[in-house]
């Protein structure tokens, strides 16, 4: 029986169509008080007097917060790791500074959320402010170069410089994308409660139950172990929820002076400056290139924003570093500028979907410099070696995501020429764009318990976010134990079960998976020498290797001899038999080969020539993320990545008042999303092959990859629809009149 | 960087409401009568997740424009996010909880999970309480902004994939299951 590679509907399915699953803010807490934040309306200077005084004799009002009453914090642990990442390092309500807009100044606590936001208005805040300093045209000037954060800041192979100057074509040009928020439908919430010994249960939408933990624990001065994180059900992560944001710390305080558990969820316009974002970049490349197409040379350089406190650096040169082979040199070089905002965090896709944008436009660029085909261009600079590190990458399907994705969507019958293609009066544009993503190894555990009634239970610290957590390893599982997936139930997201990784990088199924897959293999070994070795061995004598297991039931090869899991368990007086599981990979910088997810991808635009509204007419993404444990649920997450990047492309943009230094759209009617009416159908392959390096399951990341590169093939559409390249996401409409 | 002027913030003098004022209201929910009551300013939403604990109905944008609250109110399709609770006393209220028949799914339901509506599964409620009522709209002859024409009476087996992506709009999803739930609704109102 093979439950991996079917397509099989989520096991958590019914309780998400029936409303009965329950997320951060659905837990029903006797008791609960409900908190509402005051933030600052400035963004650079201090509070001179915050007089709450009004909002303490407001009906059902428990107690104001300030930074006088707050009590006092841990810093953030330096370096920062993901064990326990803060999402930034200024903690809020310690001092009466202001660094950025929407910062928090107070803390209301009431007895009914209403109660709660009513007081907050009745607070009277006294400001010196100062101008603050915002990410805009003197960018350039004042970038500086940031301590090293995830990755070196800079890389150089061989001579960029050189090899750009002498060659035959040269394409140098600068692509900007912009401040962009993750919106995920379900606002940041947490619900902290103190026992009387002491522990705090903190119910949280986070994507890593075990880093809030740590994080929590050094902040806030409490031993790990007094400490549970809850996270059954996520609305949505997208890199938003993987760090430790200020608001979870105030309501873990909170909860703790007053005794009663504390309720935070923030409002949609807090979302814009309570947690993170991902920031603007200005990006200029340099491409040399022979006149065969081959590239000689690439230099990537990028500037994004952060905070005065802060360096939090977007990686857009990692790209450049791996996606083609180059021959004479790659340079890339980071740069940051401190500015009056709160701290960017990762965004679906983090790094790469905006490094993508300039890269694939340039290459786009270069390929009608010289007068080639943009997916002979690529072909003609695919590679089996990492560039970059210099190692072979472990499996690169990018010569099969170019053929299969090119085929499916005709690209052969596309005219070159812009402005070459029409439909009506509406002008039709075909683009593509190459993508690579990073593979990252993180260690996992999980355990496996096969039961007397022959089910079995996954347990495992790891999240379910929307990927479909719950359902892939139930199907890991059951193929490993040999067991019907409907005998196999999950539990995850709470930290007293086995340790997992952050859910973020798309290496859950990687990572995560693998732990449950060895977990599963330790119960299924452990059965199997009940039957040689247990009381009353039915397969005594025998041989592991010769013991075959399906549908919950252990068989002798070559015999009739056989017996259910449930048997054994009872033959051998046991409830329960346990397996666990603990993969450790070396991390992937360490690894004999360079691990790489790939895509090709293709995308037809429909353009208005006199209003320049680009509407997505259909798209084709070929992905290689090794072997897909299920197409199902794989399936949605490529369409939603793909649509992810269509707001990128398209729609989003965070705007900065220029003077105020505060996010200004900060609803979904200022800030674009896609709708269902935006998306046309959308068609998925999977070309990859099962990747021992990556996992011993097979998989690599795939949720990220799809998001990436949809930009670009949609900006190289709109090229090649209009003539007009337009290097500023996202392309509305004025940049095309 | 220069000093700029001071501001000052809030509404101090603002007159406290005197008392914790609440009032009591009727609704008959998934087909039972609740009794409450509630403080005038609490929103639908507030009141059926906090009051009556059913949190299936979603909080994400509260302010009408993401369509994750939606319920029925005698019938229709309504953001509970933009109504207040007192207002729709006396009021037949249908929440996500309420679709499912002895055990049974509602056909809208159980087409989500095969066709995989939905991966973080919050939007969802949401989008199925849209979608059943929107079939309604489709079954009662109403157009929509993609009927191509309004001259008629719109019939339900006009129901396009292009009508469905315009009726559904109003509901956002953020992991962007779009063309799948395009997919489930098509195959419910087929069905229905």
């Amino acid at each position: 029986m093979n439950a991996i590679g079917q397509p099989i509907s989520r096991f958590d399915g019914r309780l998400k169509v029936t409303g009965a699953a329950r997320y951060t803010a659905d837990i029903p807490l006797a008791d609960a008080t409900h908190a509402a934040i005051v933030h600052s309306t400035i963004a650079n200077g201090r509070t001179v007097s915050i007089d709450t005084t009004t909002a303490e004799k407001a009906p059902g009002v428990f107690a104001v917060f300030t930074h006088r009453t707050m009590p006092r914090m841990n810093p953030t642990p330096k370096p920062w790791s993901h064990l326990h990442p803060h999402g930034q390092s200024y903690l809020p309500l310690q001092d009466d500074q202001i660094h950025y807009a929407g910062q928090p100044v107070a803390l209301v606590v009431a007895g009914t959320l209403d109660q709660a936001a009513y007081a907050g208005t009745l607070i009277r805040v006294e400001y010196d402010a100062r101008r603050p300093v915002v990410f805009g045209s003197q960018a350039t000037k004042e970038a500086v170069d940031p301590p090293q954060f995830l990755w070196p800041v800079a890389s150089s192979v061989g001579d960029a410089d050189k090899a750009v100057a002498a060659a035959a074509v040269k394409i140098e040009q600068t692509y900007t994308t912009s401040d962009r928020h993750h919106n995920q439908m379900e606002p940041h919430a947490t619900t902290a409660a103190w026992d009387a010994d002491g522990t705090l249960t903190l119910y949280e939408t986070t994507q890593h139950i075990f880093g809030t933990r740590e994080l929590l624990s050094i902040v806030l001065g409490i031993p790990e172990e007094k400490i549970n994180v809850v996270s059954q059900f996520l609305g949505g992560g997208f890199g938003g929820k993987a760090y430790v944001w200020p608001h979870t710390l105030l309501a873990a305080l909170a909860a703790k002076v007053l005794k009663r558990p504390v309720r935070l969820q923030l409002t949609r316009a807090q979302m814009y400056a309570m947690v993170g974002h991902q920031p603007a970049t200005i990006q200029t490349i340099a491409l040399g290139a022979g006149k065969d197409g081959k590239l000689t040379g690439i230099r990537h350089d990028s500037i994004s924003p952060t905070p005065i406190f802060d360096s939090y650096i977007e990686y857009a040169g990692l790209v450049s570093r791996s996606l083609w082979a180059v021959s004479g040199g790659i340079t890339t070089k980071h740069k940051v500028v401190h500015v009056h905002r709160n701290t960017p965090t990762a965004m679906r896709s983090p790094h790469e979907a905006l490094g993508h944008f300039a890269l694939e436009s340039a290459m786009d660029e270069l390929a009608y410099a010289i007068g080639i085909d943009p997916v002979a261009l690529r072909l003609r600079n695919d590679t089996q070696l990492d560039p970059h590190s210099g190692r072979p990458f472990s499996t690169r399907a990018m010569r099969e995501c170019l053929r299969a994705g090119g085929a499916r969507f005709g690209w052969d019958k596309r005219t070159p020429e812009p402005r070459s293609m029409r439909d009506g009066r509406d002008l039709i544009g075909q683009g593509m764009a190459g993508a690579i993503y990073t593979h990252w190894r993180w260690p996992a555990k999980a355990r496996v318990t096969l039961k007397r009634d022959g089910s079995a239970v996954v347990e495992t610290g790891t999240h379910e976010l929307g990927a479909g957590t719950y359902t892939v390893m139930q199907q890991v599982a059951a193929d490993t134990l040999g067991l019907a997936p409907e005998k196999v139930t999950v539990r995850l997201g709470d930290t007293r079960l086995p340790a997992s990784h952050a859910s973020i990088g798309s290496s859950t199924m990687a990572n995560a998976g693998a732990s449950v897959m060895l977990a599963a293999k330790a119960a299924r070994d452990r059965a199997i020498d009940l039957t040689l070795t247990g009381r009353n061995a039915p397969f005594a004598g025998a041989v592991r290797g010769d013991v075959l297991i399906s549908d919950g039931r252990l068989m002798l090869a070559r015999t009739n001899l056989q017996i259910t899991y449930a048997e054994l368990l009872a033959r051998n007086g046991l409830a329960t038999l346990v397996g666990d599981g603990d993969y450790d990979p070396v991390e992937e910088a360490n690894g004999p080969k360079a691990v790489f997810s790939f895509a090709a991808v293709f995308a037809e635009v429909r353009v208005d020539p006199d209003l320049g509204l680009v509407r997505l007419n259909r798209f084709v993404g070929a992905y290689d993320a090794g072997r897909i444990i299920n197409p199902k649920t794989a399936r949605s997450q490529a369409i939603g990545g793909i649509i992810w990047g269509v707001g990128q492309a398209l729609l989003e943009q965070s705007e900065t008042d220029p003077v105020l230094g505060r996010f200004l759209n900060r609803n979904y009617s200022g800030y674009l999303v896609p709708t269902n009416a935006d998306i046309p159908q959308l068609e998925t392959l999977f070309v990859g092959e099962f990747d021992e390096e990556a996992s011993p399951l097979g998989a690599k990341g795939l949720g990220e990859l799809t998001a990436v590169s949809v930009a670009p093939a949609i900006a190289n559409a709109v090229y090649h629809a209009t003539g007009k390249r337009v290097r500023e996401l996202p392309i509305t409409v004025e940049k095309l009149l | 960087m220069n000093p700029a002027a001071t501001v000052t913030r809030g509404t101090g003098e603002n007159t406290v409401v005197g008392d914790d004022a609440r009032v009591p209201i009727g609704l008959t929910v998934n087909g039972r009568v609740r009794t409450m009551t509630v403080e005038p300013r609490t929103t639908l939403l507030d009141a059926l997740r906090d009051e009556l604990g059913l949190t299936g109905t979603k909080k994400a944008c509260d302010r009408g424009e993401c369509g994750a609250c939606t319920v029925h109110v005698d019938g229709r399709r309504l953001l509970s996010c933009m109504t207040l609770a007192a207002m729709q006393d006396g009021k037949q209220i249908t929440t996500i909880e309420g679709l499912e028949r002895d055990g049974n799914l509602h056909a809208i339901q159980a087409a989500f999970i095969e066709h995989d509506g939905f991966q973080c599964g919050f939007c969802t409620p949401g989008q199925i309480m849209s979608a059943v009522a929107m079939i309604e709209e489709a079954k009662a002859d109403w157009p929509s902004a993609a009927t191509t024409d309004v001259g008629r009476p719109f019939t339900i087996a006009e129901l396009s994939a292009a009508e469905i992506r315009e009726r559904m709009s109003g509901n956002l999803c953020r992991c962007a299951c779009y063309p799948n739930i395009v997919d489930a609704v098509a195959e419910a109102a087929a069905r229905s």
